[in-house]
């Protein structure tokens, strides 16, 4: 995994992935508030993915049945993820967002954020798929770190809501 | 003892009003309430949900003291009625009291209760990218557990201001001469004139009362599922 950090060409793409996706989202006539709620609904959606994993694992003998639709549905949205963070979707938009300044101010550590995240939702789908269950906890375990690795940084702390 | 000869009645007897668990039970969570809050906000979630889940288990004991333990934790003996209070309140209370007033024992109430409130929100609460959650949380859905976890946030301040005003009002007994310290900490302390020591549960029962927490925290800790 670290080789493919490290692997410069590939970030310059994901960036310029993220380029031409904010390009196209103002194509598309989408605003910045419209990218707000689209995003704030994708990442609910790969949490309550992620919540159904988990707790499909706690019952000591998960059903692949409900593991995989759920891991592919993580691998599938996360790919998208530097796409949701187009220029203008931040607080300036002056709705509710725990959206922090930084991830347009530091993109270059938010795109390997989001890499992570990738490569660890495609090796959880992988797993899922070999229908071996044992190793799903840890692979899902390791995705929930790379989600939190991100918030930790790029997301503001509740406090008020 | 200091003798105080200016004084109309003998030096006031002392005996054991705080009984052992009692007072173990108090320091610990002095110690692990404030633990909690550090380790939830300083990124510690495995910690936070270990000392939530040792402070579950002392309310369980708290609650089994409340009702079977020595008199002086017992809820039926320092939980009074309105007519009490108000007669403690304008000095007109007709006997005395040993262990918490009638107005101490309502803020101990409403201290263990938010406190289990707190401990009841947080078994429940969903994490956003799911590394860490209640034990209890598979009972709720996603957003179900989302909104837990936002009360569990904002109940913890009530915690605070309740545990504010049990410290003030320490410190204005301390101003009146009164140590309410010191017996939470040896258990031993003034007796007003005329009032009886209380008798101290056996210690077989602090045993039961343990072990039945323990095995109530348990099976809450595994999601209650007996494996
Ligand atoms: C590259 C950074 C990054 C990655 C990776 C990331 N997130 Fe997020 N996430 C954010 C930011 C920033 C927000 C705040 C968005 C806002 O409020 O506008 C957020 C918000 C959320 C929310 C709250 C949505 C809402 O408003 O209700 C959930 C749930 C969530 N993320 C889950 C996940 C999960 C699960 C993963 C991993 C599979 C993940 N995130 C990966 C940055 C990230
Ligand atoms: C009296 C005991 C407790 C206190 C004082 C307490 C306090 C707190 C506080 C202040 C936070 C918020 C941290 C923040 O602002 O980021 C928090 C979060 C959390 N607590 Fe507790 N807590 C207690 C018990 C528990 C218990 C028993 C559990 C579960 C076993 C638990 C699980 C959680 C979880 C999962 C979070 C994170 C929720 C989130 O990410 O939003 N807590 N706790």
């Amino acid at each position: 995994m670290a080789v493919i950090h490290r692997n410069g060409l590939l970030r310059t793409l994901t960036t310029a992935g993220a380029v031409l996706a904010a390009g196209a989202v103002v194509a598309a006539g989408l605003t910045g508030a419209d990218a707000l709620k689209d995003r704030q609904a994708h990442m609910k959606e790969m949490g309550k993915a992620s919540k159904a994993i988990a707790d499909e694992l706690k019952t000591g003998k998960a059903d692949p049945a409900v593991i995989k639709p759920n891991a592919d549905k993580i691998a599938t949205n996360s790919k998208n993820i530097p796409t949701w963070f187009p220029k203008g979707s931040g607080p300036e938009t002056g709705l509710k967002t725990k959206a922090l300044p930084i991830i347009w101010t530091d993109p270059e550590e938010f795109q390997t954020k989001a890499h992570n995240v990738q490569v660890a939702a495609a090796n959880l789908d992988a797993v899922a798929d070999t229908g071996d269950m044992a190793k799903v906890g840890p692979a899902a375990k390791e995705l929930g770190q790379a989600c939190h690795s991100c918030h930790e940084k790029f997301q503001a702390k509740e406090k008020d809501d | 003892m200091t003798a105080q000869p200016a004084a109309a009645e003998a030096t006031p007897a002392r005996a054991r009003i705080w009984d052992f668990p009692t007072r173990l039970l108090h320091w610990l969570l002095v110690l692990l309430i404030p633990f909690s809050w550090w380790s939830a906000t300083h990124d510690h979630l495995p910690w936070h949900i270990l000392s939530g889940l040792t402070i579950l288990g002392l309310l369980c004991f708290r609650l089994l003291w409340g009702l079977f333990g020595s008199p002086t934790a017992r809820f039926s003996r320092f939980l009074a009625g309105p007519r009490t209070i108000a007669a403690y309140v304008g000095g007109r209370l007709g006997r005395v009291v040993v262990g918490h007033n009638p107005l101490g024992g309502w803020s101990v109430a409403a201290m263990l209760l938010v406190l289990a409130t707190q401990v009841g929100l947080g078994l429940f609460s969903v994490d956003e990218d799911e590394l860490n959650e209640g034990p209890l949380s598979r009972f709720v859905d996603f957003d179900t557990g989302r909104a837990i976890a936002h009360w569990h946030h904002k109940v913890f301040w009530v915690l605070v201001a309740l545990i504010g005003i049990h410290l003030i009002a320490i410190l204005v007994y301390a101003l009146k001469r009164r140590n309410l310290l010191g017996p939470m900490i040896t258990g031993v302390g003034r007796l007003a004139p005329g009032a009886q020591a209380p008798p101290l549960a056996p210690a077989w029962r602090i045993a039961a009362a343990a072990l039945a927490a323990f095995a109530i925290t348990w099976v809450i800790a595994h999601g209650l599922r007996l494996r």
